[in-house]
């Protein structure tokens, strides 16, 4: 109970800092009453737009005090209400409910193409720890760790969705089926460089868990080398590959701006590029919002993930 | 044992390759489509012939894989109905309210086929009645009737008539920077008013022949009164457009998608809607977007950037491109009105840095027509002894030298200091390098890198000295004039240089008193020496909107007018899109 109220408290506060801080930046950073009524909010447009002005001055709370503007602003977010794109008007709710899934759908997809290919290779290279194999893997994990996302992402499209024409160049939707397919190649460029940073991790924590009196017990009992591997080395080894899981959220998203707009996928990395090129600060402020909630509601759940596998943990105590 | 492993990854690899192709989708296309467009329009306009020319190419039509003839369209005895069409955009708009937005080229088609529009422009730049009747002018031009064409209903079921018009065109002029562009068309006092339920009437500023053209594109989409009334109240409603074209909005989701289903109850009755949807995608990368069409994953595109024309050109895929370079220029405008530009020796100077050969060969690379005028020597109004000087920085240091050592303040270390604004764009980067470092011996460049709308924003204040830029262009040059006057700069100028000069305000007004051609041409003789006078634009090139299609479609130089005038395949960019079908 204790770690769920902490737990509460260290997202309330992530929030009120992230929150403060990019709404104090967005407000600051630029003429607000430009944004929303473009040239004719300068005085220089002339009389004859100072009402529409004072009117938007008046809609917008502008003339308010800077904390009784954030006030407003934490008050209607909290029950939902972010406001309006100041480009097309929509809600930004709306704007979320429309991009934020296939966003989901994408990083979900990336870590698990990283979870299955990172956890049987790093089993694989920790039984053959310091041979051929294993330093063979070393080297590819860190070819795959050195390209940056942005690079891969220009590859991949261009070998596979162009050269060869294996997967669409654009996303589609239609069918659950076009969907996983045109999120392939994105989700294999998001998920690249948590391979190997998976893989990694996991072969250094296994390597140290196979040379536990436990695991020589095993093996002392005959048990054969991939029962020892998943049932008694695997688990054990898991702390540091599920703290980097939780932290890799937010590189996640922060690849997702790239690679979204590369597959044109109408995700909110592809939408916050747009808004920020557009000046549109709700649209900005609420994916900000999205983002630190996601990351530490993940990061919670990677705690409680971890009295689930070793028991000895309390988080209480 | 290694033999064993190798044979494991080779087996696991071709296990990969099998799942990848079968989720992979291939281009099976076979069918190819030549359309061609451009047979001579009955004339019933009183519009003056600008021919305007399009470049239709259908590269490799002739060949296929199987050695079968392939069909043209205007072979195809029996045209398939259904589909949806997949089109990339070069830009997406925030709004798709005519009345309150300026419309760029890809959100002007989207309107298009929502509204329709009152005329329409023939591919001599003749116009023709669309959804008018008649236009009748007063003896002057200064006024005109027009009638509507009966029996025209909105798709949310309101009747089509004066008083959606009237409501229509008074919305523009009442928004305060679309009505930037057309109110120096209008008497101020009275610019419209109600003749009878299908007719009123529109007043000049002045006599002008040319009125008709005003309304072939944005000032002739017509919305439902209901839908305006509601949207002025919402403004969400401006993604939720209602008018009477030949498709209607059925979900929209802007930088993502905006799907158009065909309405059944189109007015025209003497053609047919072919798709049964067109899906609009806005693609900003042109070399995404040509790649998109190569391999089939939209079927039509348009853009301007060489980096979406040459791989089209290049393209061994049966890719039908036409290409139109009779309209808009790319230029840099200069601001007369702040310092360093307001002086014209420091524009002469800009003007005779410009790396106009450099541009060719790095940016341009013969994908448009350089440009020396406002008219592309495709243009019967251009006038092949105006050039501009370029390539000749030694013409420029002495007019820096003298400037500077009469304006210090405006200097540092004998160069002169200067603002230089774009639109960011990967196409505009390259652009800004090469012309920067041409200038940089004479200049001081600071850039400014900012998002489309920003910029459109900042040149219609001024807030600005060196900027790139792209208008002008439509079919008749008098509706551009507006661009060019005196009394269209303010604290919004659509001047976008704030270049006032009298003597081409008064040539301007004669050559918009009448309709004989060559006494206008003469005078537009005139005008462009008087232009390049004044130095106030960098001229790069005559813009080449390119459309290019996919061997499944056919139609897209189909459409006709009501009267039975053949429409251009494309005007800058916008195809009309209602001929159009696919083939499988």
């Amino acid at each position: 109970m204790r770690f769920v109220v902490r737990s509460l408290l260290q997202l309330v506060l992530v929030l009120f800092a992230v929150t403060f801080v990019a709404f104090g930046a967005l407000n600051y950073l630029g003429d607000p009453l430009f944004n929303i009524l473009g040239p004719i909010a300068l005085e220089e447009s002339g009389p004859e737009y100072a009402e529409v002005r004072a009117e938007a001055r008046a809609q917008f709370h502008l003339d308010d005090p800077f904390p009784v503007r954030y006030g407003r602003w934490v008050g209607d977010m909290l029950t939902g209400d972010f406001g309006r794109s100041y480009s097309n008007q929509v809600t930004v709710r709306s704007i979320l409910a429309d991009k934020l899934p296939v966003t989901v759908v994408l990083m979900v997809y990336a870590q698990v193409i990283a979870i299955a290919v990172s956890v049987p290779w790093a089993l694989w290279t920790a039984s053959r720890a310091y041979r051929f194999g294993d330093k063979a893997s070393t080297v590819v994990s860190f070819t795959m760790l050195g390209i940056p996302v942005f690079a891969l992402t220009v590859l991949l499209f261009w070998l596979f969705a162009i050269r060869w024409q294996i997967f669409p160049t654009r996303y589609e939707d239609e069918t659950i089926g076009q969907r996983l397919t045109s999120l392939f190649l994105p989700a294999v460029a998001l998920a690249t460089p948590l391979i190997a940073t998976y893989q990694r991790l996991l072969r250094t924590d296994l390597i140290s868990t196979l040379q536990e009196d436990f695991i020589s017990v095993a093996r002392a009992k005959g048990l054969p080398k991939w029962y020892i591997l998943f049932r008694h080395a695997l688990r054990p080894s898991l702390f540091s590959l599920l703290t980097v899981f939780g932290i890799q959220v937010a590189s996640l998203i922060g690849g997702s701006l790239v690679v979204e707009r590369q597959f044109q996928i109408p995700g909110i990395g592809f939408e916050v590029v747009e808004a920020i090129f557009r000046d549109d600060f709700p649209v900005v402020l609420a994916v900000v919002v999205v983002v630190s909630v996601a990351f530490v509601a993940v990061n919670v759940l990677v705690d409680l993930i971890y009295t689930f596998l070793d028991p000895r943990v309390d988080f209480n105590g | 044992m290694a033999s064993g492993r190798f044979r494991k990854l080779v087996a696991l690899f071709a296990a990969l390759a099998i799942i990848a192709s079968a989720c992979g989708g291939g281009d099976g296309d076979s069918a190819a489509t030549d359309d061609s467009g451009g047979s001579s329009a009955e004339d019933t306009s009183t519009g003056t012939d600008t021919g305007s020319e399009e470049e239709a190419e259908d590269i490799g039509a002739d060949d296929s894989a199987d050695g079968s003839e392939i069909e043209s369209a205007d072979a195809v005895t029996e045209i398939p109905v259904g589909g949806t069409l997949r089109f990339g955009m070069q830009t997406e708009a925030g709004s798709l309210n005519p009345t309150n937005t300026g419309l760029n080229r890809g959100p002007i088609m989207v309107a298009t086929a929502i509204f329709d529009t009152l005329v329409v422009v023939d591919a001599e730049g003749q116009w023709h009645n669309n959804m008018t009747e008649s236009w009748t002018p007063s003896d002057d031009f200064s006024s005109w009737d027009v009638k509507l064409r009966d029996g025209i209903e909105f798709s949310d079921g309101l009747p089509f008539n004066a008083d959606a018009v009237i409501k229509t065109i008074e919305a523009f002029l009442a928004d305060p920077l679309t009505s930037l562009v057309f109110k120096p068309a209008f008497d101020p006092e009275n610019p419209i008013e109600k003749i009878d339920d299908m007719s009123f009437r529109i007043n000049a500023m002045g006599p002008n022949a040319a009125m008709p053209l005003y309304f072939a594109e944005q000032l002739g989409m017509v919305g439902s009164p209901a839908w305006l009334d509601a949207a002025a109240e919402n403004p969400e409603l401006d993604q939720e457009p209602i008018g009477a074209g030949p498709f209607v909005l059925q979900e929209r989701s802007q930088d993502s998608s905006t799907i158009l289903v065909r309405n059944e109850n189109w007015w025209r009755d003497d053609v047919e809607v072919y798709l049964d949807a067109i899906e609009f995608f806005p693609v900003p990368q042109p070399g995404t977007r040509a790649n998109q069409l190569i391999v089939g994953d939209l079927d039509v595109i348009h853009g301007t950037a060489s980096l979406m024309i040459l791989p089209l050109r290049g393209a061994d895929e049966d890719i039908l491109r036409v290409e139109d370079n009779s309209g808009e220029e790319f230029f840099f405008a200069m601001n007369a009105q702040v310092a360093p530009f307001d002086d014209i020796r420091v524009r002469k100077a800009a003007t005779h840095l410009f790396p106009k050969q450099d541009y060719e060969e790095f940016v341009n690379q013969g994908a448009s027509l350089l440009a020396d005028s406002l008219f592309s020597p495709e243009s019967p109004w251009h006038d092949p002894s105006i050039q501009q000087e370029h390539d000749m920085p030694e013409l420029a240091a002495p007019l820096i030298a003298e400037y500077c050592a009469e304006v210090p303040d405006s200097c540092t270390d004998g160069k002169v200091n200067m603002e230089y604004q774009y639109d960011t764009n990967l196409s505009n980067d390259t652009i800004f390098d090469l012309v920067s470092d041409a200038m940089s011996d004479h200049f001081n460049i600071t850039v400014q890198s900012i998002p489309n709308d920003v910029h459109i924003q900042e040149v219609i204040f001024g807030q600005y000295n060196f900027a790139s830029w792209r208008y002008h262009g439509f079919s008749d040059p008098d509706v551009d004039t507006a661009f060019l006057t005196c009394s269209t700069i303010g604290a919004l100028s659509i001047n976008w240089s704030r270049n006032c000069n009298e003597e081409r305000d008064a040539l301007i007004v004669a050559q918009r008193q009448t309709q004989d051609f060559d006494e206008r041409y003469a005078i537009w003789q005139e005008l462009q020496a008087n232009l390049r006078d004044s130095y106030q634009y960098v001229l790069a090139t005559h813009t080449n909107w390119t459309v290019g299609a996919g061997a499944n479609v056919g139609g897209l130089c189909d459409a006709v007018s009501p009267e039975g005038a053949s429409l251009p395949c494309q005007t800058r960019g916008v195809p009309r899109l209602d001929q159009v079908f696919l083939q499988n």
